[in-house]
């Protein structure tokens, strides 16, 4: 009983410190790729256990807003700031700072030379120094989580799209990061696969996963998103509910993309 | 001596390297294609024989064949010339390498392409020089611009057999004059010139047709 | 003069002498032209302002004929005070010369990962040398692995080059015969075939090679 009280507290406290900060901090953040700037002052909170959708037309730097919060993009200007972490260009430690956040590219950019397991448990035994035994376990946990752990010994490339992204998936938690990066994860999918990724993350979410997902999957967006943040030509435009934003969207750049969006 | 004078004594053996180099195309690129060609569409006994041609061409040493087409073949009544000797030496050994490209080339073509043309009436061979080797053009002429730069090269073995080109002018003015720096980088500085440029040419048709063209034998 | 046969066998073993030789060039500056090819190519990737310069340098190296590479070095070492035993600077001529294109292969092997693999690694938290260590050269072994065993094979086709300053290899065998005997026919015909028949064996070693390399890699 005594351990079962100890065991509560912790988690107690574990979320009131959660909620006292932000999962994502990004203030007034502007891109440059050479001249061309990819955004322009973007703000934008995410509150530790929130899901949030970015959407916006091809090109309107949804990839490079989320490829800046894991710093695989620098930015120029403004703060970002991840669990109370300012990410500064060229900072050290940034290797410990990106395993708070998992990250799901469209390709799934798996390791083609290694095994489902081993693709999972890379990170856990080369950053994390766990021996194998124990990061196979946690990695076969993971796989059981996005139910594929039978594939474990195979090859990335004897599986299917669907199947190679909820790898991609399980390889992103085994790092046990404190929120989710997804960049169009269905996007590179047949449509008959779109739904079993899509479930995984759904079933992520429900387990209260701190999530930033660009995609355009609206049934996800509206059973999922606690805020749906439209993007274009580098800016945020719009943010709102989703019951709001699909329902009554307030740009009219907004309006003509979820217009697009129906056809 | 000075630099420019030994530079223009090894430039009187351009001639030479030039000539070596010209009739060595005559053979590389004729039998790059035809070889190239066959090898393609031929099956069985056939392939097998061009197979053999190219692979021979391909796989011996070019210094040790130019010496044993050299020596040897007077001694089975073959007279050729050292010039003979070394374009068809040099020139059989670029093209047996360029016949892989336009092998290569072919086979990457869509089948569809040879389809539509039989469908349009017109026969196999139309096919072929109309439709398919402009095509395959395309992919093979950033190794034939490589493989040029290997002949190129290639040539400076001929003063081996006695020729009088520009690697030989200058062991001849090595003789003269005990400048082996000077010599060297003035010979060195000659084939960079001519070769240089050939070789940007190469690295932007290796870019713009998207993969790099790897070269197997080197002089 | 008439071909001789009979001579021709007799002196096979002769030129054999320097098949020992021929080899061990050829396996040390396969190992030497890798080495540094790339170190070029690493060169190559470091810095804005080196890596016009090794560009040129490479294609510079690839603009010359090896032969006269080999010269410069065997006759301008010395002049400098440099004297190394004629192997040595065979050697190094070979490797030089080949390193100029190993750069290229490994340039190629390089540019062919996906830039979202190393993307993949770094967000998962590896640092910069373990994603290179486990995730970018393992991919790139894969991809130079075919072109390296055929520069392997040039390379051996190339030894020849070093009878030309005096190094005891197969054709500096049959030269030594044929200054001997005064007959360059037979001397240059062995050597010829001696030559093919020793590209052919290594053409099927670097196969097997590659196929037990080929087979590591995919079950790994
Ligand atoms: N590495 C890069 N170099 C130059 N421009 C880039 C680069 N990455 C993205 N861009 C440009 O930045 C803009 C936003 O790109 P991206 O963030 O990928 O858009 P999205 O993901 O919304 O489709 C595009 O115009 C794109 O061309
Ligand atoms: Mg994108």
């Amino acid at each position: 009983m005594a351990f079962e009280f100890t065991k509560s507290a912790t988690v107690v406290q574990f979320n009131e410190k959660a909620n006292s900060q932000p999962a994502v901090t990004i203030e007034d953040v502007s891109k440059w790729f050479g001249t061309f700037q990819a955004l322009h002052n973007v703000s934008l909170t995410v509150a530790a256990g929130e899901r949030l959708v970015i959407c916006g037309p091809s090109g309107s730097g949804k990839s490079t807003l989320i490829r800046c919060i894991n710093q695989l993009e620098e930015h120029q200007e403004g703060r970002i700031v991840v669990n109370g972490t300012e990410l500064r260009p060229g900072m050290k430690g940034l290797a410990n700072v990106r395993r708070d956040a998992g990250m799901v590219f469209q390709q799934f950019n798996l390791f083609p030379h290694l095994s489902v397991l081993d693709n999972c448990t890379l990170a856990l035994r080369r950053a994390r120094k766990i021996p194998r035994d124990a990061a196979n376990q946690i990695a076969m946990e993971k796989l059981e989580r996005v139910r594929i752990a039978e594939q474990a010994n195979k090859h990335p490339r004897q599986l299917s799209g669907g199947q190679q992204q909820r790898v991609a998936i399980a390889r992103a938690l085994c790092i046990m990061p404190k929120i989710m990066l997804f960049d169009e994860p269905t996007s590179a999918l047949d449509p008959e696969m779109v739904k079993e990724v899509l479930d995984v993350m759904t079933t992520l979410a429900k387990d209260g996963m701190t999530m930033i997902c660009v995609t355009h999957e609206m049934g996800f967006a509206r059973e999922v998103a606690d805020r749906v943040v439209f993007m274009d030509k580098g800016a945020v435009i719009e943010e709102a509910a989703p019951q709001k934003f699909f329902s009554s969207p307030e740009h009219v750049r907004t309006q003509q993309f979820l217009k697009q969006l129906l056809h | 001596m000075s630099f420019i004078e030994i530079v223009l004594g090894i430039l009187q053996g351009a001639g030479v390297t030039a000539e070596v180099t010209l009739l060595g195309l005559l053979y590389a690129v004729p039998f790059a294609l035809v070889a190239g060609v066959l090898q393609h569409f031929s099956t069985g006994t056939s392939r097998w024989t061009i197979t053999i041609v190219i692979e021979f061409w391909r796989s011996t040493s070019v210094l040790v064949l130019l010496y044993a087409f050299y020596y040897s073949l007077p001694a089975f009544g073959i007279e050729l010339s050292a010039v003979s000797v070394g374009a068809m030496v040099l020139g059989m050994n670029a093209g047996a390498y360029a016949s892989q490209s336009v092998r290569a080339a072919l086979q990457s073509l869509d089948r569809g392409q040879c389809e539509a043309g039989l469908a349009l009436g017109l026969d196999r061979l139309t096919v072929l020089r109309m439709i398919e080797l402009p095509q395959a053009l395309r992919n093979m002429i950033p190794t034939f611009v490589n493989e040029a730069i290997q002949l190129i090269k290639g040539t400076a073995l001929v003063s081996l057999i006695t020729l009088t080109d520009m690697t030989f002018r200058a062991k001849q003015i090595a003789q003269l004059s005990y400048d082996p720096v000077g010599i060297y980088s003035g010979l060195l500085l000659c084939y960079l010139i001519i070769c240089y440029p050939v070789s940007l040419l190469g690295r932007y048709l290796d870019r713009s047709a998207g993969k790099a063209g790897g070269r197997i034998n080197g002089f | 003069m008439d071909f001789d046969f009979a001579f021709a066998l007799k002196i096979v073993p002769r030129v054999l002498e320097g098949v020992g030789n021929t080899i061990l060039v050829a396996v040390l500056s396969f190992f030497g032209a890798t080495l540094l090819g790339f170190f070029w190519e690493m060169l190559r990737r470091s810095h804005k302002v080196v890596r016009p310069v090794t560009q040129f340098a490479i294609d510079a190296i690839r603009s010359t004929p090896a032969l006269v590479q080999i010269y410069f070095l065997f006759f301008v070492l010395p002049y400098y005070g440099i004297v190394l035993p004629a192997l040595f600077v065979g050697v190094f001529g070979l490797s030089f010369y080949y390193s100029g294109y190993i750069s290229e292969v490994f340039k190629a092997g390089i540019d062919a990962i996906p830039a979202g693999q190393s993307e993949a690694a770094l967000s998962l938290g590896l640092g910069r040398f373990d994603t290179v260590l486990f995730v970018v050269a393992p991919q790139m072994l894969r991809n130079i692995a075919a072109p390296l065993g055929s520069y392997s094979i040039g390379i051996l086709k190339s030894t020849p080059l070093l009878a030309v300053i005096a190094v005891p290899e197969m054709l500096g065998s049959a030269l030594d015969v044929a200054s001997d005997t005064y007959r360059y026919a037979e001397p240059m015909f062995v050597a010829g075939v001696l030559f093919l028949i020793l590209a052919l064996i290594a053409a099927l070693l670097v196969a097997v090679l590659e196929r037990r390399l080929g087979v590591l890699s995919t079950s790994h």
